[in-house]
């Protein structure tokens, strides 16, 4: 039986949705609080992880946060959830409604998941909780280590498995009467279907699909979920669809990790990439594990339209360096194009018209290796997702954030010393002798565990998470238990880079107090938004005065 | 005269990798688990993703790397695989080796990146006997079932598997420490050490096993015992068979005393699937009892049950197989023939009744090359030995691939059943200098020239072999430098180990793109 708690704005003090007193705060956050808001015009959305379709993770409208009044960012706020940690996960990245209308006036709403079947709605400006709902229902919800009995204890759930809602809501636009709905499945599959303003349902929920999603894509009326640990891949639903046919599609191996889910490209097609598993077209059904898939609905049903597969594949498999990042997809020069990573630690170009040639194994290019040189899977590569930008003169660029050192053979124009730890690898698209490659251009400052990263005025806002990667240890070996790995985490921490040369800007320092993992950052509208394991939402914005004089 | 066996004259490092083979599409290949392959000595790799009699030809076995571990004359052991451990730096295929001054290697195989390399504690400090050579032994733990489908991958894109990992499902928790990846070595000193395969470091401390300075092989772990042979008495230390169960850190030993006789071979006892141990013998300094015989042990007492006396001593371990519902043992005698017996009555009523004996294809007397290999082809099964000069002039085999002059390798059909059961020659090799014991990797039989005991001269040649015909299909050409000192190769997932008398560790295969 389904239980459902909803809480309105007056139980934002309540129970988990505990909020700092004023006295808590630092000074320097009720002096922010205290400050004017932005002019509502300069308010956008931030709707979805990666900030559009195509997971870009350009948030390209931005008109607060500037170069020039980055130096100004302070902590603004922070909230406490009190959101359970499952595994490892906690929060999930925050999406921004620039503007809404709520039975407290119009404000600018952040939504945020938790993993523990948690939906939040707060006010942006003060950092109080508006709403707040929570899903109960019957297990199956996770599992422990390698697939045995899940534990009593949340946090020691298997990290692979945490069960619960893992995938980043998104807004969709406004419905007639002007409210914004907000898609979210819960751990039990369910799609709800809420209203930002209050949380309540705007449709009825319905079965959509199980297992460990990620990131939720709304390409027009299609909303797609990418899964793992599911019996399939990919699935999406029309929105429209008076049915709710569920359509679905599976690589018959290997996992989908990307974070920012499928990025979709202007042909409606879905891509993302499929982890650790066997490449097979023999088997039947076909398996397209460490590959770069694209699939489309077709008459009603998912069909894979085209894939990549790397000629190293087995390699992959051997050592576990699959692809498990959100794919970016943007334009060059009127051409469409893929850019897709993993923890091999190299990128791929690909064109999504043909996007392995005829063979499905051969890459507009590739770029070679720029981190894991270990060739670890745990502590190493690049991870989550993948970001695209281009600048003012036209120069296209891809980021990949990568953890551990960068490869000794791997030559950035532009470096900041010793990376050991992960940081933010840039490339820029360039054309040689007629066929287009990726240059390196640069590799930031070392951060702990490079996150994906956001591009924003022709800054990228990155972080590293502060979270103990290590799956296997010499003394105790490979355990799943999670709480083994939390207690190893350090802090996370935001960095502000210059976008064109990777120089940094900003930092959070020491002012985020516990680590991340398998969350995101978020910059809009002058703030930037980070959360912590135990469910604390941190927010940095960006000195008022400093905002008007942008 | 005698051949040196020389074995004892290196530091003999022997280890078993985890008794899985692993899923030809997981995460590497059949598992090399200890000298010999398996804890029945088959010295069989029944598949390999890349190895075959095809492509032994095309695209071509070739070198893939080398790495001198040690310099000068440096004697290096039989490199053991474990093809897949989820370590703290990730997944690693690691194959692992012994060299002098009772030093431990683990190579990342794949990339050719010392992983650790670590001297035992227990090692000796001061002047050891001429006799014990400078041996430790190294395994780790093995079963004696058929290799099984293994923990080869991650499969995270399907439903929840069952509780019990399945074929393609990452086998998490085991991955690092403990159980079956624990690799144990004896040192110089006789002292048995648990080693973390991730580091190389003690988990325990080491304990007592034969002491003295015992020239050792065949090491292996099997529920909690460590077993190893004593090749020839020494320092104190009886040649013969030797256990100590390490269960709750018992530590209590066992020892079968062969009574002077020398244990043969280069791999020390076999083992059958309820346990039993078989061990081959040469001549006795003293008591004959035991010589020049294949004598049946108890699984941990190390109480001789059973055993067949040949006229001559052996010149290989045993190997243990099944026969329908039989369990056969096979080694080669100085005869110049292989003798099969029935491991329930070795040698019928008076102990020197063979199963079966083969026609004659050895002359050479001095010649051993320490071990023997079986496999099975489409129902068939195959003893290929090796030989140290020409065949018999009587020596009739059914495919001939160049005349035989100083070596070469010959096959065997078995065929009949219970006291009609023979060895029909089936080929033999183009001639191959005195060749060390041969192995068979999915269907490609390998043997290496000047590789056998004693051999020591030259440089040595890997050759691929089809397991069917004898055809030449691959060698090696100069690509090493130095000879190899009695020691097997071992194979496993594309890659073929050889190890030369000149501290240096070879890896041929079949490329996998990086």
């Amino acid at each position: 039986m389904r239980k459902v708690i909803a809480l309105g704005l007056a139980a934002a003090t309540l129970t988990g949705g505990r909020m700092l007193a004023d006295s808590e705060r630092p000074s320097s956050a009720r002096r922010a609080a205290a400050t004017a808001q932005a002019p509502a015009s300069d308010l956008i959305d931030y709707w979805t992880d990666g900030a559009d379709v195509e997971r870009s993770g350009w948030v390209r409208n931005e008109k607060i946060l500037t170069k020039a009044n980055v130096g100004t960012l302070k902590l603004k706020w922070k909230l406490e959830t009190g959101n359970q940690p499952r595994a490892l996960h906690g929060l999930m990245p925050v999406l921004v409604i620039g503007q809404l209308a709520t039975s407290a006036g119009v404000k600018q709403v952040g939504i945020v998941n938790g993993i523990s079947d948690n939906l939040y709605a707060f006010d942006v400006e003060t950092g109080k909780m508006l709403w707040q709902k929570h899903w109960d229902y019957e297990a199956p919800a996770g599992a422990g280590g390698g697939g045995g009995p899940a534990p009593q204890d949340p946090r020691r759930l298997g990290f692979l498995r945490p069960g619960g809602s893992s995938d980043t809501p998104v807004i969709g636009p406004a419905d007639a009467q002007g409210r914004r709905p907000v898609y979210f499945v819960t751990g039990d599959g369910m799609l709800h279907t809420l209203n930002a303003a209050d949380g309540s349902d705007l449709q009825p929920p319905f079965k959509f699909f199980g297992g460990k999603g990620w990131a939720l894509n709304l390409a027009g009326n299609t909303l797609w979920l990418q899964t793992t640990y599911a019996g399939a891949s990919i699935a999406a639903v029309r929105l429209d669809d008076p049915d709710k046919k569920v359509m679905t599609w599976n690589a018959g191996s290997g996992g989908a990790w990307g974070r920012r889910g499928v990025a979709v490209d202007s042909t409606g097609t879905a891509w993302t990439t499929t982890g650790d598993g066997v490449y097979d077209l023999t088997s039947d059904p076909k398996r397209y594990a460490n590959s770069v898939v694209g699939v489309q609905i077709d008459n009603g049903q998912m069909k894979l339209k085209d894939y990549y597969t790397p000629t190293n594949w087995e390699w992959l498999r051997k050592r576990d360096l699959d692809p498990n990042n959100t794919p970016t997809i943007f334009k060059y020069k009127g051409r469409e194009l893929i850019a897709a990573s993993g923890k091999e630690c190299r990128l791929y170009l690909l064109d999504p018209e043909s996007a392995g040639g005829e063979n499905h194994q051969t890459p507009a290019y590739k770029t070679s290796l720029f981190c894991n040189e270990e060739v670890d899977f745990q502590d190493m590569g690049s991870w989550g997702a993948l970001s695209s930008w281009e600048d003012p003169s036209g120069a296209r660029w891809v980021l990949a954030p990568f953890w551990g050192p960068v490869h000794s053979q791997a030559k950035f124009p532009i470096s900041y010393g010793p990376v050991k730890e992960g940081g933010v690898a840039a490339y820029k698209l360039v054309e040689r002798g007629g066929k287009l490659e990726l240059a390196p251009a640069w590799v930031s400052r070392d951060m702990k565990r490079g996150e994906p990263v956001l591009i924003v005025n022709g800054m990228v806002i990155g972080y590293g998470s502060g979270e103990e990667t290590k799956q296997s240890w010499p003394d105790i070996g490979l355990v799943f238990d999670s709480s083994i790995r939390a207690a190893k985490g350090t802090r996370a921490t935001i960095y502000v880079l210059d976008a064109i040369t990777g120089k940094e800007l900003w930092s959070s320092g020491d002012q985020i107090h516990q680590w991340n993992h398998f969350s995101g950052v978020t910059a809009v509208n002058g703030r930037i938004y980070l959360s912590t394991y135990e469910g604390t939402l941190y927010c940095f914005g960006v000195d008022s005065a400093a905002a008007a004089t942008k | 005269m005698r051949t040196e066996n020389r074995f004892g004259a290196l530091t003999v490092v022997l280890l078993v990798a985890a008794a899985a083979a692993l899923h030809a599409q997981g995460r590497g290949g059949a598992a090399w688990s200890t000298v010999g392959g398996d804890p029945q000595r088959t010295g069989w790799a029944r598949t390999d993703p890349r190895i075959s009699k095809e492509s032994a030809v095309k695209p071509g076995l070739q070198l893939l790397w080398k790495r001198q571990l040690q310099k000068g004359a440096a004697a290096l052991t039989q490199p053991v695989l474990l093809p897949n451990i989820i370590a703290y730096k990730g997944f690693k295929a690691l194959a692992n080796l012994g060299g002098p001054a009772d030093t431990v290697y683990a190579i990342d195989s794949d990339l050719n990146r010392m992983f650790w390399e670590t001297r035992l504690s227990s090692a000796a400090k001061g002047t050891m006997p001429a006799c014990a050579g400078g041996s430790i032994a190294v395994t780790r733990a093995a079963t004696l079932g058929a290799p099984a489908a293994g923990r080869g991958g991650r499969g995270q894109g399907g439903p929840p598997p069952p509780a019990a990992a399945a074929p393609g499902e990452r086998g998490r928790g085991n991955g690092g420490f403990g159980g079956m990846f624990t690799v144990y070595a004896v040192s110089t000193t006789g002292m048995v050490h648990a080693l973390n395969p991730q580091t190389g470091e003690d988990i325990n401390p080491p304990a007592k096993f034969t002491g003295g300075s015992a020239r050792l092989s065949g090491a292996v772990v099997i529920d909690n015992v460590v077993y190893a042979a004593v090749v020839e008495p020494c320092g104190g230390v009886a040649s013969g068979v030797y256990a100590i169960d390490l269960t709750e850190n018992a530590n209590t030993v066992s020892s079968f005393d062969a009574k002077g006789a020398r244990v043969a071979g280069a791999l020390g006892p076999a083992f059958a699937s309820d346990g039993t141990l078989f061990v081959a013998t040469g001549a006795s300094t003293g008591d004959a009892t035991y010589a020049n015989a294949i004598v049946a042990l108890e699984a941990r007492t190390l109480k001789a049950k059973d055993w067949f006396t040949a006229p001559a001593g052996f010149t290989s371990s045993p190997v243990v197989f099944t026969q329908g519902s039989r369990t056969l043992v096979a080694a080669s005698n100085a005869d110049g023939c292989v003798y099969v017996l029935d491991a329930a009555t070795l040698g019928g009523a008076d102990h020197r009744t063979p199963l079966a004996k083969s026609a004659q294809f050895s002359q050479a007397k001095d010649f051993a090359a320490g071990a023997i290999t079986t496999w099975e082809d489409g129902g068939a099964r195959w003893i290929a030995a090796a030989t140290g000069g020409p065949l018999p002039g009587d020596a009739k085999f059914g495919q001939a691939n160049g005349t035989v002059k100083s070596g070469g390798i010959v096959a065997f059909r078995l065929s009949g059943e219970g006291s009609s059961t023979t060895l029909e020659p089936a080929w033999t090799s183009r001639d191959v200098e005195r060749p060390g014991a041969p192995i068979v990797l999915n269907g490609v039989v390998f043997a290496i020239s000047a590789g056998a005991m004693g051999a020591g001269k030259g440089k040595s040649v890997l050759y691929a072999f089809d397991a069917a015909t004898g055809k030449d299909l691959w060698n090696s050409g100069n690509a090493m430098g130095s000879y190899v000192p009695g020691v097997p190769p071992s194979a496993g997932d594309g890659q073929i180990y050889v190890v030369t008398a000149d501290g240096t560790l070879y890896a041929f295969g079949i490329p996998l793109e990086h």
